[in-house]
């Protein structure tokens, strides 16, 4: 028997890192899951993986930034499962570039993907979803710090930090809980890492971080599990970072 | 297997409430309980309870601000289970007073109780935890009054607020070793400690006009944060704080 038995779930961003892992674990874990994402081949990939648990799962090519393309995923979902029990707003972008050389267009741009596809995702989703449900918002430790270079991302997940308690606030009398969860350095190719990854880069982070580890989307997707199946959390937000945010000096340790 | 078979835990403050939901519930999935607080009947009251439910539970008297009192229940605990795992330093005591009303003396105690209890439940169980090197868990519980204040909860609040940082503090000195330290922020639950309300005000009433999810926690429900804590679900999880309170502080 699974933790999730039965529930509805959808997952965005799950052809790779942490939203494929997390897509997997659901599925593993006895719920239907749809998962969505733009890489249609990726998008394959995550559905055979998924196939060896679970027979009931749809994969749905998704640009969260488009209303329209949000709409037809609740349908589409609906249409299969049935109302929505858990949603994952995972799907995100990252880049570094100096404020001085990051164009409005640069900033709007992740801007569209981080802040527009979460609210969306929130939106239009909780018109569908059970009294009870879960929305877990895959926010960044970014959301909670500064770091050079990443004004447009900080800026973005700072918004998905705070809209996710104002969100919490307006839905908790259904029930609903809202989280966010504020991954640290995860090893996946959106930071130079995953498999063909830098050695150097990672030994690198690993130094900066207490627990002296990156972290892997396995510990982010067991982390939001952990936030579908809690009764009493809501508007929390949860750190899954390896001890950095509390080292506030960021690697104080690495001397 | 269940998930927590072979760990060796220990729990302060195990003899009611929160504390002892903990013991049951991670005793439940295979850990062996050391279960501490001041007052013995309760104490061998939830030892025997977890015993008779086919769970693994020890009982020691333990007064956590008492040095020679940790020092016994390590040594009891090590020589009974071999090593320690993890620990969760629950016991804590709540006095609601005004600034004005509260003496030194009554300031103190809290502060004694809560924040300086913790302190020597990080100090002597990473101590325990050290001995096997292979790091383990430390679950500090806190309160939301540890992140936001409330009248009538000067001493409480400092109290809390130490707690969060400790954990931090912890974290950063101790993850190099793999010890993890993390707290949990509990609103209002269904404990002995959360029957207070300022006066005049029902608690019906502040529920309702104070908490977003319009009820308490369960002690079963914070039992499940440490549950997560100390399992192997949260091996990247270190200095952070778990607030558990119906999106109290959200707002």
């Amino acid at each position: 028997m699974g933790k999730l038995d039965n529930k509805v779930a959808i997952v965005t961003g799950a052809t790779s890192g942490i939203g494929r892992e997390t897509a997997i674990l659901l599925a593993k874990e006895g719920a239907c899951v749809v998962f969505t994402g733009r890489n249609k081949d990726a998008g394959k990939e995550t559905a055979d993986m998924i196939a060896k648990y679970s027979d009931k799962s749809l994969f749905i090519p998704h640009e969260v930034a488009d209303e329209d393309n949000w709409i037809e995923v609740i349908k589409k979902t609906k249409d299969h499962f049935g109302l929505i029990d858990i949603l994952v707003n995972n799907a995100g972008q990252f880049f570094l570039k100096p404020v001085l050389e990051t164009t409005l267009d640069d900033f709007n741009q992740i801007c569209s993907v981080n802040i527009d596809g979460t609210w969306l995702g929130m939106k239009h989703c909780l018109k569908e979803m059970k009294d009870g449900g879960a929305i877990v918002n895959v926010s960044s430790l970014m959301g909670q710090m500064g770091l050079p270079e990443a004004s447009g991302y900080c800026a973005s997940k700072g918004a998905v930090t705070s809209m996710t308690k104002a969100a919490a606030l307006e839905v908790a009398h259904r029930n609903i809980k809202i989280n966010a969860l504020h991954p640290g350095v995860v090893w996946t190719p959106m930071v130079g890492g995953g498999d063909d990854g830098n050695k150097d880069l990672r030994g690198f982070f690993e130094l900066e971080t207490p627990l002296r580890e990156v972290g892997l989307p396995r510990n982010m997707a067991d982390a939001i599990l952990f936030l579908c199946t809690t009764e009493y959390l809501t508007g929390s937000d949860l750190n899954v970072d390896g001890g950095r945010l509390a080292d506030g000096a960021m690697g104080s340790n690495a001397t | 297997m269940k998930s927590l078979q072979n760990k060796n835990i220990i729990i302060t403050g195990g003899g009611e409430g929160i504390g002892a939901e903990a013991s049951k519930l991670l005793a439940s999935e295979g850990a062996n309980i050391i279960l501490t607080c001041k007052t013995k009947e309760e104490g061998f009251f939830v030892e025997k309870e977890i015993i008779d439910n086919g769970g693994s539970a020890k009982y020691i008297e333990h007064d956590v601000t008492s040095e020679s009192d940790w020092e016994n229940v390590i040594n009891q605990a090590s020589s009974e289970f071999g090593y320690i795992d993890s620990i969760v330093n629950n016991a804590g005591s709540f006095i609601s007073q005004s600034m004005e009303s509260a003496s030194l003396k009554e300031f103190r105690d809290v502060i004694n109780q809560n924040l300086t209890g913790s302190f020597l439940g990080l100090r002597y169980g990473t101590k325990a935890i050290r001995e096997h090197g292979n790091g383990g868990s430390i679950v500090m519980i806190s309160s939301v009054l540890g992140k936001v204040g409330a009248s009538n909860a000067t001493a409480f609040c400092a109290a809390q607020g130490g707690i969060r940082l400790l954990a931090k503090a912890g974290a950063c000195e101790l993850g190099p070793e793999k010890i993890r330290v993390n707290s949990i922020h509990p609103g209002l639950t269904d404990t002995d400690i959360g029957k207070f309300f300022p006066e005049g005000i029902e608690e019906d009433q502040y529920i309702k006009s104070n908490i977003p999810l319009n009820r308490k926690a369960t002690s079963e429900e914070v039992a499940k944060t440490i549950l997560f804590l100390v399992s192997e679900e949260s091996c990247f999880i270190t200095g952070a704080e778990l607030t558990i309170d119906g999106g109290m502080s959200a707002r």
